[in-house]
Formats: structure tokens, C-alpha cells, sequence
């Protein structure tokens, strides 16, 4: 009889794990409500930053191709229950083992889990992404690159010209992870290999983060982005060479958090002690703000507008804080101030910019931002062939400058 | 379609079972099984089923004309009337195997013949047509060819009906990556096999374990060896690639023999009984010792219809040299269309014929563990050759793990990340021992109030003769006093917790979407 029951209690239990997904999603479709934490019902992951695969359609060409059979797999993934906690406590167990394994060898980070390019550091709670490596970047690749904008730039000398390469931990050469790695391809390296050679009428970015307390104070300890004081700190820099006075701004933290940024969601890794917002409190004016050639309200841009308020309402946990709290990358973004000094300024840069190209509406009538990632109209030496633009400031990452995307607005094809 | 993917885990498999249960009777639950192995092969390959039915009716015809005159009924085939094995139409024998050499040969080695032949002539003689492998065609074409020789030989009866030969070959759980299973292990089962709440409980303990094996260990396993194939010899040194080696061949292990266990345990949980495939063959003494443990399905198909045929050991020492080395040669070649799987099997033979002939003896006499460090080491330096198939990597990487390029070679200790896996490896080199066997046998002995016995030994829980499922997952016992009663069922429990746990664990890395390759699909 005990054998019986056993037998019984191990057939069912692996039925209801076996079960999981058809007896959810049938329930559901015939009208059956789920808890919210069951994330049954869920169309899309805010920790995977993606929309769930939608019911595949059946049909002999897509079954012949695979494509039914590839969707399938994955709608039947996407869709067990509580997937967000099933993905977060696999990598949990993952990283638990590599903790123990860490022990005799006692190093300051180590992966998120198994075969992860994100390291997570106990003792300051940063997730790091894997440094560059020289191998992904060649110097011949760079001076190209280097060539390409040098062109723009020459192309025409009435502009004040100033290109902004972020730090970034990936490019990070003193930091835990840096220290541990091998054939790092670092700011210094990109320095040397991309900013020094640009035309000398354009200014170029000092480097501001040398090691992991400078890390730890101004970028995000889970995201890739840079904090709101040193993005001002950026701000300030590029003001200074173009001529004009920054806007005087104080700090305030505006969501108190935690959020978990991009490395952590990419990392699996929701432990530590997560991140805060800051915001600037400062005069900002009355601004109109296009984007896409579309008007819309200026709270748009995000951030507090200038001032003192609390924007983040609802939970952030996994929503990505930075673009949440400022805004998400769009092709084109022009902002005007009718009471700020005459002068326009182009932007072309990444999502290193949605938290300071507002601050510059203090000092420009008219402020241009292009992404080239998702501005695909014309080139950036068009663009600025039909506009009136004083000052030029690139403002992006190596990354971008990488990215199929980009290439074709920066003329680097 | 793998058993270690959603589909299969939260589709095909509970629907598949909650169909075959309801369906009343013998024969339905066989068409059913049929039909369902079918679209479980059209899954992956929607084309090549055609191929697979051509097959399936081939050999049914084949096997229908080349048993001995008079066999035709369930228990007619056997011995003839001077008590030897009769034997049928040779003829069809011959065009039946040149039909299934045919097929496996076209589709799976074309390419590779036609390189030889373009390589030597110089020219485009044979076009590469680049045909696709079709999936399991090493293993359903194996599996229909052991049925035809066995109905010549008189072993067992034909199939008369082509539904049920077609589940043999087609059946889900050993159709991809086997084990091979012959025709006459199942042959009473076609018919009488029963389903019972006990064997679906043990059939679903060892599938939990064989997922374990597959999602937990090999595929942790395999991150850490594709890296250090992908970042090469120089970059990785002496701890990597001998890292990176340690790690595939963890990998090969539990991903082959987890794949074992799934079909073994998807089996019994239909009522049929396979033979266990793996049995624990890196606690070998000896290279002979480890084929008589390592994927024995094959082993023992190739022993019985290449080498005995061949003359077996029977003969001169030259001609058994030779057999020998055909079979080692014809089991690499059945690994993979390419000259490593070759050179892999010829490594084999090699010292196969070494320890035939010059040191069997001394190994039998030597310290236990000089064989078994002898033998890791052997096998463990083959799954380079049978892993890294292009020589311009292969190189490289033995210089690597003779030290040519230092201890870490231009990567930091950190960067190999090859000391996050040593706990893996821990657990892995634990669950490559009978040491789960023993300790459970040492719990039953200990209930039932005897002395534990060898778990290899006769009736041991090791024992080759068995489908796996007892060493594994079966725990029961005659308890002896009521006492020992109740502290064995709070053990069992205990482990069907562990079970359950494991086949959690098991489908949350599936979701995860972790890295999940499989080695013997491709072949």
C-alpha cells in the first residue's frame, strides 16, 4: 500500500510539472484568472526586456521550414508559469555553485552563472560586463571609423566639433574585473586608437572613472548607463568647450529604488542592493519638444523637468530604471527654448544622452539629437547640410560606433 | 524533437501519455505509439520521413522473405529439426543489408566519399550532393538490420504485421540516439508488454534521472568545453585544455547515458524493457573492460553481426588482429562521416589489439588503480580527437595540453573560468562511480538485515543484465523488523524527493534556455 501511494504521489507530482504549461494556458484562453504571480497571462518580460512568443499558427510551409516547430518551442518556454522566477532562480542556484567553487580562490567577482559574460562583486554589489576584448576590435577597424567621422568633421569648419566617448565598464582598466582580465581593450586603448586620431579643431572627452570607487560613484552598479552627476559632469565639459555656461543644477534622488539595470537582467542576477535615481533640480524654461517630427508634451523627455519630484511611481524592479526614468531611444528629438541664448546644437549619440540633451535646451535655442542607431533619413552630414547648426557633439559609446545600425548615418559603411 | 527541449517536456511527453493511458487495448496503444514516433521523427525532419516509411517497409518485406521456410508464426522461428538454428534465404539477407548500407551510406556518408574520391582524382568526379544528415538514421538503420539477420538466423519470428514492426524501428524514446534496441528483446513485448502504476512510477524515477544528467550535468558541462575549444590551444594553455578536455568528456558521458536513461525510463513507463546502455565505464580497469561498459547496444551489435561473423577470435592471430581493427574502423565510421571518427575508432582497436596481446596480463596483475588511471587516460585522451574534428584546432590543442603555450596560455587563471567548475566536476566524477548503487545497497542490505553484496555481481544492482533502472532509481527492500520498516520508507520518500527536485531543476534549466547541445543527435 505504501509502495502504491508513493508511485501514486511521484506520478502526479511530475504529471503537474509536465502539466505546467497546458494546464495553465488552456485554463486561461477559456476564461480562467491566474494570480499575478503565477505570470500566467504575461505578454511580455520586463527582466528579459521582450515580448513572449505569441501562439505559433500551424501550417505545412512553416512546419517544413522549422519555423513552427522553433516558435513552438519557444511559446511553450516563454510560457511557464512564473518564468521571471524560474530564469532568476536557475541562475540563483548556478551562482551559489560558482560561489562555493570560488571560495579556495577567493576572487573579487565572479560569473552570474554558468557560461554569463556578467560578474557580480560581493562586497560593493556592482554587475560587471565583460571587458572589451582587443580581439573583437581591430586598431586597422578603428582608424577607419576614425577616418569616416574625421571626414564629416572636415567637411565643414564654420562648426565647433566635440566627440564624447563615455567610460564604460567594459572599458574599465582598473576596475576587479579589469585587473582579472587579459588583452583589455580600454578607454586609453580606444584613446589612442580612435579619439587621438580626430582632427584637432575637434574636442575630445578627458577620461573621468579611473578605477572602481570612481565606478561605484558615478555609473550605475547595475546598468550600463552613467549616473545623472556624471553625465552633468559630461554636460559641463562640452558647454565649457563650446563657448557657454552650463546651467547651474543641483542633485536630489528622485527614485529611491531598487531597480535592477541591464547588467543585472542580462546577468540573471537580483541580488545586492540594486540601484537609485538622481535628478538635477535647475532652471529649465519653457521648451516645445518634437520627436519624429511628432509634438509632444515635454514631460516626454522624462526626468522631473527641473524639478523637485518623484516621477517613478509603480515598481521598477526589472523595467530598466535609466530608460524608464528618462526616455527610450527615438531616431530624432528636437527640442526648442525661444528664451534661451541664439546658437542650435546637433546630438548624435546613444542612450548615454536621453539624461542630459535637455539641459543643453538651457544654452541653445534649438537642440537636434540624433541616434543613429534608429534615425535612418539621412545622413548626419546631410542632416546638418539642411539645418542651421552651430556646434556638433558625438556623444556615444564604442558599442555604437560598432553597430550595424549606426553605421549607415555616420557614413561608416 | 529532444527530450531535453519544452516541446517535449510540457507538449509531446504529457500529451503523448495521457493519450496512450486512455486508449483501451493492445493494439491501439501500438498504433498509437506509431503514430505519435512519427510525428515525434517528422518534428525534426518533416521530409526524411518518407525516408524512414521506405525503410520501415523494406525491412518488414525483407524480413518477411529471409527468415527460414516455415517461420511463420509468433513462435515458430528457433531451432530446426537437428536442434541448430535454421537458416533463411541468404539472398534476401545480402539485399536487405545492401539495402540498409545503401540508405545509411548515401545519406550519411556521400559527402565524405565524395571528397575522397574528388581529393584523389583531382577533379569534381562525384558532386557533393551536401545532403542533410537524417536524424537517427545510424540508429533505426541498425536496429531494422538487426531484425532481418536475426529472422534469417532463425532467432526470431518476422513481424507479420507492419504496424508493429514500424513501432519497433520508429518508436519516440530510442529512435534519435537510441539505444539500439534488437528486435528480439522486444519482440514479446510488441503484444504482451503491461502497463502497471509501478512501472510508470520507476520509468518516470529514471527519466528524472537521465534529464538530470543531460540538463544538469552535461549541459553545464558543455559551456565550459565549447569555450575552450572556440577560444583555442595559445589562448587557454595547459589548465585550459586539459580543463576543457575533463569537461567534454563529463559532457559526452552524462549526455549520452542521460539520453539512455530517458528512453529506458520512457520505455518502462510503456511496459517494455530495454537493456541498459552505459554501466559505469569510467570506473573501467582496462579499454576492453570500458567497451564492455560504454554504450553496449553497439558494442554488442557490432560483436555479434561484424565480428563473429568476421571470425571473431577464433582464428589466427593476424586474422583476429584484422577483425579487430575492421570492427574498430566500422564503429568509427559509424560515429560521424570524417576521418577523426576513423582515426578514433583505429586508436581503439589499436589498443584493443595491444592489450590482447601485450598488456592485458600485466594490467589484470597490476595495482587497481594503475588500470583505472591507465584507462581514464586513455579514453579520456581519445575524446579529443573524437571532439575537436579539425586538425588545424586539434594540434593547437594537444600542444596546449603538453604546456607549449605555459600554464594558462595568453588568458588570466580568472578568464578560463575553468575554476568555477571544479564542484561540477566533483559531482560528475561522484555520479560517474556506482557509488549511488552501493550506498543504496548498503541501505537495503541493511533493512532487509543481510549482507550488502557486490553491486556488480549477479543480481548486484550494477548488473549489465538489467535496464539501468534498479542501480538508479528503484529503492525497495523485504524489510526485515518494522523498525527498519519505517526508517526505509522515510529513505524512500527521501529519494523520490530527490527525484522530483532533480526533474524540477532539470526542466527550469530547459526553460532557461541554457546552453543544451546534443552530441549523438548528429549522428
Amino acid at each position: 500500500m505504501y509502495e502504491r501511494i508513493r508511485n501514486i504521489a511521484l506520478v502526479a507530482v511530475a504529471a503537474c510539472v509536465l502539466f505546467c504549461v497546458i494546464g495553465t494556458k488552456v485554463p486561461e484562453k477559456l476564461g480562467v484568472d491566474f494570480p499575478e504571480w503565477t505570470g500566467v497571462g504575461l505578454d511580455k518580460s520586463s527582466l528579459e526586456g521582450r515580448k513572449y512568443q505569441s501562439p505559433p499558427k500551424p501550417g505545412i510551409r512553416s512546419a517544413l521550414s522549422g519555423k513552427f516547430q522553433t516558435r513552438l518551442e519557444k511559446y511553450l518556454a516563454d510560457h511557464v508559469p512564473m518564468r521571471d522566477e524560474v530564469l532568476l532562480k536557475n541562475a540563483a542556484l548556478q551562482r551559489s555553485c560558482i560561489a562555493a567553487a570560488n571560495t579556495p580562490f577567493r576572487f573579487n567577482a565572479y560569473p552570474t552563472f554558468y557560461g554569463s559574460d556578467k560578474y557580480y562583486q560581493p562586497d560593493t554589489g556592482i554587475i560587471h560586463p565583460r571587458p572589451f576584448s582587443k580581439k573583437g576590435w581591430s586598431k586597422k577597424k578603428l582608424a577607419k571609423i576614425a577616418k569616416r567621422v574625421s571626414n564629416i568633421i572636415e567637411s565643414n569648419d564654420s562648426i565647433q566639433w566635440f566627440f564624447y566617448l563615455p567610460d564604460r565598464l567594459e572599458t574599465a582598466s582598473d576596475t576587479s574585473v579589469a585587473r582579472l582580465t587579459s588583452n583589455k581593450a580600454d578607454y586609453g586603448w580606444f584613446s589612442d586608437n580612435f579619439l587621438k586620431k580626430l582632427p584637432d579643431n575637434c574636442g575630445v572627452s578627458k577620461r573621468l572613472c579611473n578605477n572602481n570607487d570612481d565606478y561605484e560613484q558615478q555609473y550605475y552598479l547595475t546598468d550600463h548607463h552613467w549616473k545623472t552627476a556624471r553625465a552633468y559632469s559630461a554636460y559641463c565639459e562640452i558647454v565649457d568647450y563650446f563657448g557657454r555656461s552650463p546651467i547651474q543644477a543641483r542633485l536630489y534622488q528622485c527614485f529611491p529604488g531598487p531597480f535592477w539595470g541591464s547588467n543585472a537582467r542580462e546577468g540573471l542576477c537580483s541580488i545586492g542592493i540594486g540601484d537609485t535615481i538622481d535628478d538635477l533640480v535647475y532652471e529649465q524654461g519653457a521648451i516645445t519638444v518634437k520627436v519624429n517630427g511628432k509634438t509632444v508634451d515635454p514631460t516626454w523627455l522624462g526626468g522631473s523637468g527641473g524639478q523637485q519630484k518623484n516621477s517613478l511611481q509603480k515598481d521598477h524592479t526589472f523595467e530598466g530604471g535609466y530608460n524608464e526614468y528618462f526616455h527610450g531611444n527615438k531616431g530624432l528629438v528636437v527640442i526648442r527654448n525661444k528664451n534661451a541664448q541664439p546658437g542650435n546644437i546637433l546630438i548624435v549619440g546613444d542612450s548615454f544622452k536621453n539624461c542630459i540633451e535637455r539641459l543643453f535646451a538651457t544654452n541653445y535655442r534649438t537642440v537636434h539629437v540624433i541616434d543613429p542607431r534608429y534615425y535612418s533619413k539621412e545622413t548626419v552630414r546631410e542632416y546638418i547640410g539642411s539645418h542651421d547648426i552651430n556646434d556638433v557633439v558625438f556623444l556615444m559609446s564604442p558599442f555604437t560606433l560598432n553597430r550595424e545600425k549606426a553605421r549607415a548615418s555616420l557614413e561608416l559603411e | 524533437m529532444v527530450f531535453s527541449s519544452s516541446t517535449f517536456l510540457f507538449a509531446f511527453m504529457p500529451l503523448f501519455f495521457a493519450a496512450y493511458f486512455a486508449v483501451p487495448g493492445r493494439k491501439a496503444k501500438n498504433v498509437l505509439l506509431l503514430l505519435a514516433s512519427l510525428f515525434f521523427y517528422a518534428w525534426g525532419e518533416p521530409v526524411y520521413i518518407l525516408l524512414m516509411l521506405a525503410s520501415i517497409a523494406a525491412n518488414w518485406l525483407f524480413g518477411l522473405k529471409a527468415g527460414p521456410k516455415g517461420a511463420s508464426g509468433r513462435h515458430a522461428a528457433g531451432a530446426g529439426p537437428d536442434g541448430g538454428a535454421r537458416k533463411g534465404s541468404k539472398g534476401v539477407l545480402l539485399l536487405a543489408v545492401a539495402f540498409n548500407v545503401a540508405v545509411i551510406g548515401f545519406f550519411k556518408y556521400e559527402g565524405f566519399v565524395a571528397g575522397i574520391v574528388n581529393g584523389a582524382a583531382g577533379a569534381a568526379v562525384v558532386p557533393d550532393l551536401e545532403l542533410p544528415l537524417p536524424i537517427g538514421i545510424s540508429f533505426y538503420t541498425l536496429q531494422a538490420l538487426s531484425y532481418v539477420i536475426d529472422v534469417y538466423r532463425g532467432q526470431v519470428a518476422p513481424q507479420r504485421n507492419v504496424l508493429y514492426l514500424g513501432m519497433y524501428v520508429a518508436c519516440f524514446p530510442q529512435l534519435i540516439a537510441g539505444p539500439i534496441v534488437r528486435y528480439s528483446t522486444i519482440q514479446e513485448q510488441v503484444l504482451g508488454r503491461k502497463e502497471t502504476l509501478a512501472g510508470a512510477a520507476d520509468g518516470m524515477r529514471l527519466f528524472a534521472v537521465g534529464l538530470a544528467k543531460k540538463a544538469l550535468l552535461a549541459n553545464t558541462c558543455a559551456i565550459l568545453a565549447a569555450k575552450m575549444v572556440e577560444m583555442g590551444g595559445p589562448e587557454i594553455g595547459a589548465v585550459g585544455a586539459w580543463a576543457g578536455l575533463v569537461a567534454y568528456t563529463f559532457q559526452i558521458f552524462f549526455d549520452f547515458s542521460g539520453y539512455s536513461d530517458m528512453a529506458i525510463g520512457l520505455g518502462r513507463m510503456m511496459g517494455f524493457t530495454y537493456l541498459r546502455n552505459f554501466n559505469f565505464p569510467y570506473v573501467s580497469r582496462s579499454i576492453t573492460e570500458f567497451w564492455r561498459r560504454w554504450h553496449m547496444s553497439l558494442s554488442t551489435f557490432f560483436r555479434d553481426y561484424v565480428y563473429i561473423p568476421l571470425g571473431g577470435s577464433r582464428c589466427s592471430v593476424p586474422r583476429h588482429v584484422f577483425n579487430i581493427m575492421a570492427v574498430w574502423a566500422i564503429t568509427g565510421l559509424w560515429h560521424g562521416a570524417a576521418w577523426n571518427y576513423v582515426g578514433w575508432g583505429v586508436y581503439y582497436g589499436v589498443l584493443l589489439v595491444c592489450e590482447k596481446y601485450l598488456w592485458g596480463g600485466l594490467l589484470k596483475r597490476a595495482p587497481r588503480i594503475v588500470g583505472h588511471l591507465y584507462t581514464v587516460l586513455v579514453f579520456t585522451f581519445g575524446w579529443s580527437f573524437f571532439w575537436i574534428t579539425d586538425p588545424a584546432q586539434l594540434v593547437p590543442y594537444w600542444q596546449a595540453m603538453a604546456g607549449a603555450f605555459g600554464a594558462t596560455g595568453s588568458s588570466t587563471f580568472w578568464e578560463l573560468t575553468a575554476w568555477e567548475y571544479w564542484p561540477v566536476f566533483a559531482v560528475c566524477a561522484l555520479a560517474s562511480t556506482p557509488a549511488l548503487p552501493w550506498a543504496k545497497e548498503r541501505l537495503v542490505a541493511w533493512a532487509e538485515g543481510r549482507l550488502p553484496r557486490s553491486v556488480f555481481a549477479e543480481g548486484g544492482t550494477a548488473n549489465p543484465k538489467t535496464d539501468g533502472s534498479e542501480s538508479l532509481c528503484v529503492l525497495s527492500a523485504e524489510c526485515a523488523t518494522p523498525a527498519r520498516t519505517a526508517a526505509f520508507r522515510v529513505a524512500q520518500a527521501a529519494w523520490d524527493l530527490c527525484l522530483v527536485a532533480l526533474l524540477v531543476l532539470s526542466a527550469m534549466s530547459i526553460v532557461s534556455g541554457s546552453f543544451n547541445p546534443f552530441i549523438y543527435f548528429q549522428f
